[in-house]
């Protein structure tokens, strides 16, 4: 049986549920989905596999958010890169969004967002 | 060469003293008409020594000078006797031109002078006593002889220098012979002089009264001269001593060595002081016109301040000097044990020391022209009395006064007294100009200390104020004299007594004290104080301070903790608003999720929504603080514009490559201070804008320059799409705001709105369809940070 390969997706968030909403509505949308729980398990996912786009929350554990937003424009310009953040210490929702957007991230959605407008926006993105 | 590097020495001391400059010109004018003054002075007292000389020539009519119609013969052997002389075989004499002869020193020391002349018919009583008087006071030995020799009865009279008569105990100061009128009259007479000083013809003939008056005369003149002297020598050492000044010591020095070279060399020693010691006379004069010479030079030297001026003259002129001062010594030695060594060359080497000096003088005269004159003027007396004198050696002329052969002495006292009122007058200008410049001196660090924000405060060893400047100045009004503490206590609130009380106990205990706080009750004001214990040897002790307004410091200080309490606020707020949101996220949309799942008229269904309203809420309220607060992004010390911007170039170009070509120049230094992390979101946002319109492969360019004394202009140009025209115009808008950050708009804008205006900058925009947009933003180089 071949199955069609669905996009590959790699939520890095710190905040189980957080992952979970984001999991549930993306396998809805016919994603593989793929979780780290920080910076350095995203960093050390994303080296052993391509994916076809990544959500990451900009403020975490490890290596942040933006860190990994640079690693996959550096190295594999192909993926989408969607950022998501609470705003954080040291940084407003506004300069981290920015930072976002200059290194590369393609979207950057301030939490709590409504989750299926990120899902919509990644299909469209991934199967064009 | 020397005069270059005296010039090149002068300089730096003429830097320094500048700002006093203008008391310094008034005082050289004062200088110049005092030395104006002095200088019509010395002409109209020379001028009068001249005339009291030229009356000098008229002596008494009764008095007969022999000495220009004198013959002469030099005998160089000295042996010839009076036969040899007057007897048939008799020299040849060489016969008198009409003035005095002198054959100086010529001849060597044992050559012998013979003076013949023929006596005239004296006048009046036969039995009158005369007296036939050779007036050299250095003649070794005279001899008379009236007639034609023995065999003709020639009357002989001898006198040997320092003969001491047993009835008055006195040596006569020259040759005298007490000769009856009817004995001399029209004779013809015969002088065997043997001397080792000049050789020359002054010879009298007058009645034995009028001899008396003569030396009467004589002796009040030197008598006047000595007393003078000394006088003038007490006067001069007693400055010398007491300012420790060298040129008073030296003008001392010289008076006394002079008073000295007079009374030997006027053969007042071996007749009055100690009669019959004619070798001490003789060493006193030589070795005292020597000595003359050398603190005559060094008074020069200090005086004219050569060394100052010339360095290399001035040492010429000190070895000279110890040269003086060994002839002296070797010469005094010398005529002691009846040597010739070095004598021959006396005179000669008194000739150089005076060139020299002279020299040094005219040398000075090009740099400190009233100096040199003042110098010159004050020797001109002397300088004018020797010339009389040597014209009077050298003019024929039937008589002359001793007045005239005695107006040097008169002339170089009366130099030494001017000399001694121009230093005094010297000294006291000096004084007055160094008051006058401490006053000065004092005006101006008065002024400075009136204009300092600190104050200077002193007090006695009592703790009563003596001295407060600066703006605290106003609160000793009149009366000093009041304890710094009590005018402190009068002053300070309840708080700031504590202070006081700190500062009673420092003073009390006698250590020192820093940075003391008192807060003042009038205008909030705070002091700081600090101040130490000052014991100085020569006067007394007390204490001595500085006194601050720190007022303005200490609210700053207060603002800043203020400002660094609500970035820690801000800090903490959106860290928390960050978890919180992070706890929202999944409420919001898990909940939703099973709201989906439900029936339309499910309880749980209404729930839900409750739960999702009160989250949304909750996400509205953090977004409103978070838009409130400003956190601080960083704390690090604001840098200056320029090199903030270098900085974030760089991390951006590194951050872009692969994504656009993006370049940055920055043509100018410095600006105003700011925060690195407000120019990097500044800078970002704009790039970002600039990366979204150029499609990720455009040009993009940073530019910081600025036109010369304008504004700094800080620009972001990109060749993209550019904005479309009714958005331009919502752009201008200062209430533009871009829609709720997060839903991706991409426009940064009212961040980058709101860090500008923090600037006090400004911020336009440019853009056309095909050209690209230009966002500017122009700084204030001295930008006043909005309050």
């Amino acid at each position: 049986m071949d199955k069609p390969r669905l996009p590959k997706v790699l939520i890095a968030d710190d905040n189980y549920a957080s992952r979970l909403s984001l999991r549930l509505e993306l396998e809805d949308a016919d994603f593989e989905v793929v979780e780290a729980e920080d910076g350095t398990g995203a960093l050390e996912l994303l080296a052993g596999q391509p994916f076809d786009a990544v959500v990451t929350d900009i403020w975490m554990p490890g290596h942040d958010g933006v860190e990994i937003v640079k690693a996959i424009a550096r190295t594999q310009p192909e993926t989408v890169i969607f950022a998501i953040t609470g705003g954080g210490p040291g940084m407003t929702i506004a300069s981290a969004s920015t930072l976002a957007k200059v290194w590369g991230a393609a979207m950057v959605y301030v939490k709590p967002f409504d989750v299926r407008d990120l899902v919509t926006e990644l299909r469209a993105r991934v199967r064009a | 060469m020397a005069g270059g590097s005296a010039a090149n020495g002068g300089g730096p001391a003429r830097a320094a003293a500048l700002p006093i400059s203008n008391d310094v010109d008034r005082l050289s004018r004062a200088n110049a008409r005092t030395r104006v003054l002095l200088l019509a002075f010395v002409v109209i007292a020379a001028l009068a020594g001249l005339v009291v000389t030229r009356l000098g020539v008229d002596r008494s009519t009764s008095s007969i000078f022999l000495g220009a119609s004198a013959a002469h013969y030099l005998d160089v052997d000295g042996k010839a006797t009076f036969a040899d002389i007057a007897g048939p075989l008799r020299p040849a004499f060489t016969p008198s031109d009409g003035s005095m002869v002198n054959r100086g020193t010529e001849g060597g020391i044992n050559s012998v002078l013979w003076l013949r002349f023929k006596a005239p018919q004296l006048p009046g009583d036969a039995s009158r006593g005369w007296i036939l008087s050779y007036q050299e006071t250095r003649a070794r030995e005279v001899s008379l002889f009236i007639g034609r020799g023995a065999s003709d009865g020639a009357i002989t009279q001898d006198y040997i220098q320092g003969t001491v008569d047993p009835e008055t105990g006195r040596a006569s100061r020259f040759a005298q012979f007490a000769v009856p009128a009817a004995e001399i009259s029209g004779q013809e007479v015969h002088l065997r002089v043997y001397t080792r000083s000049s050789k020359r013809a002054l010879v009298w003939l007058e009645p034995a009264e009028v001899f008396a008056a003569s030396e009467t005369t004589q002796m009040l003149i030197f008598g006047g001269i000595f007393g003078v002297m000394v006088a003038l020598f007490f006067y001069l050492s007693a400055i010398g001593v007491a300012l420790r000044d060298r040129t008073f010591a030296a003008l001392a020095a010289l008076v006394i060595f002079y008073c000295s070279y007079v009374a030997s060399d006027r053969a007042f020693i071996e007749t009055f002081f100690f009669p019959g010691n004619v070798l001490l006379s003789r060493i006193m004069s030589y070795a005292s016109t020597f000595l003359c010479y050398a603190t005559w030079l060094t008074f020069l030297l200090g005086y004219l301040r050569v060394g100052q001026y010339a360095p290399r003259i001035a040492g010429a002129t000190r070895i000279v000097t110890v040269l003086c001062f060994v002839f002296a010594l070797v010469g005094a030695v010398e005529v002691a044990l009846n040597l010739t060594l070095t004598r021959p060359y006396s005179s000669l080497f008194g000739i150089v020391a005076l060139v020299c000096g002279f020299f040094a003088a005219a040398w000075v005269m090009r740099f400190d022209v009233g100096r040199g004159i003042a110098f010159l003027v004050c020797w001109s007396p002397t300088i004018v009395a020797t010339i009389a004198r040597l014209l009077l050696d050298t003019t024929p002329a039937s008589s002359f006064g001793l007045l005239s052969v005695y107006g040097v002495y008169g002339a170089v006292t009366f130099s030494l007294l001017t000399f001694a009122i121009v230093l005094s007058i010297d000294i006291q200008q000096r004084e007055s100009r160094m008051r006058r410049i401490a006053e000065s001196n004092e005006r101006r660090f008065e002024g400075f200390a009136n204009s300092a924000s600190d104050g200077f405060w002193e007090t006695d060893g009592d703790g009563r104020l003596t001295l407060l400047t600066g703006r605290f100045a106003g609160w000793v009004p009149g009366e000093a004299q009041k304890r710094l503490t009590s005018i402190l206590e009068e002053r300070a609130t309840q708080s700031g007594m504590a202070g006081v009380d700190v500062l009673r106990s420092r003073l009390a205990g006698n250590s020192p004290f820093r940075g003391l706080e008192i807060e003042l009750a009038a205008g909030g004001q705070t002091v700081e104080l600090s101040g130490e214990h000052h014991a100085p040897t020569d006067g007394p002790s007390g204490w001595r301070g500085i006194i601050t307004d720190v007022t303005l410091r200490n609210n700053r200080r207060h603002r800043e903790a203020r400002e660094q309490r609500i970035a820690a606020v801000g800090q903490l707020t959106s860290s928390v608003a960050h978890e919180v949101n992070n706890l929202l996220h999944p409420i919001l949309n898990l909940s939703r999720r099973l709201s989906d799942r439900l029936g339309a008229d499910d309880e749980g269904r209404r729930y839900l929504q409750l739960i999702m309203d009160s989250s949304s809420r909750a996400a509205t309220i953090l977004s409103r603080i978070l838009r409130s607060v400003h956190p601080q992004t960083s704390a690090a010390a604001p840098i200056a514009l320029s090199d903030a911007c270098l900085r974030v170039c760089e991390e951006i170009q590194a951050l872009t490559a692969g994504t656009v070509d993006l370049q940055y120049r920055i043509t100018s230094e410095g600006g105003p201070l700011v925060q690195e992390s407000e120019v990097f979101q500044v800078v970002a946002n704009l790039v970002s804008n600039a990366i979204a319109a150029t499609g990720n492969n455009g040009h993009v360019h940073i530019m910081l320059g600025r036109l010369a004394g304008g504004p700094y202009e800080l620009s972001v140009t990109d060749d993209g799409t550019g904005i479309p025209a009714e958005l331009l115009s919502q752009i201008q808008d200062p209430f533009f705001t871009t829609k709720p950050a997060g839903e991706g708009t991409g426009l940064g804008l009212s961040i980058v709105r709101d860090i500008v205006q923090g600037w006090g900058a400004e911020l336009s925009v440019a853009s056309g369809a095909m050209t690209g947009t230009v966002f500017t933003i122009s700084v204030n180089a001295e930008r006043q940070p909005a309050a």
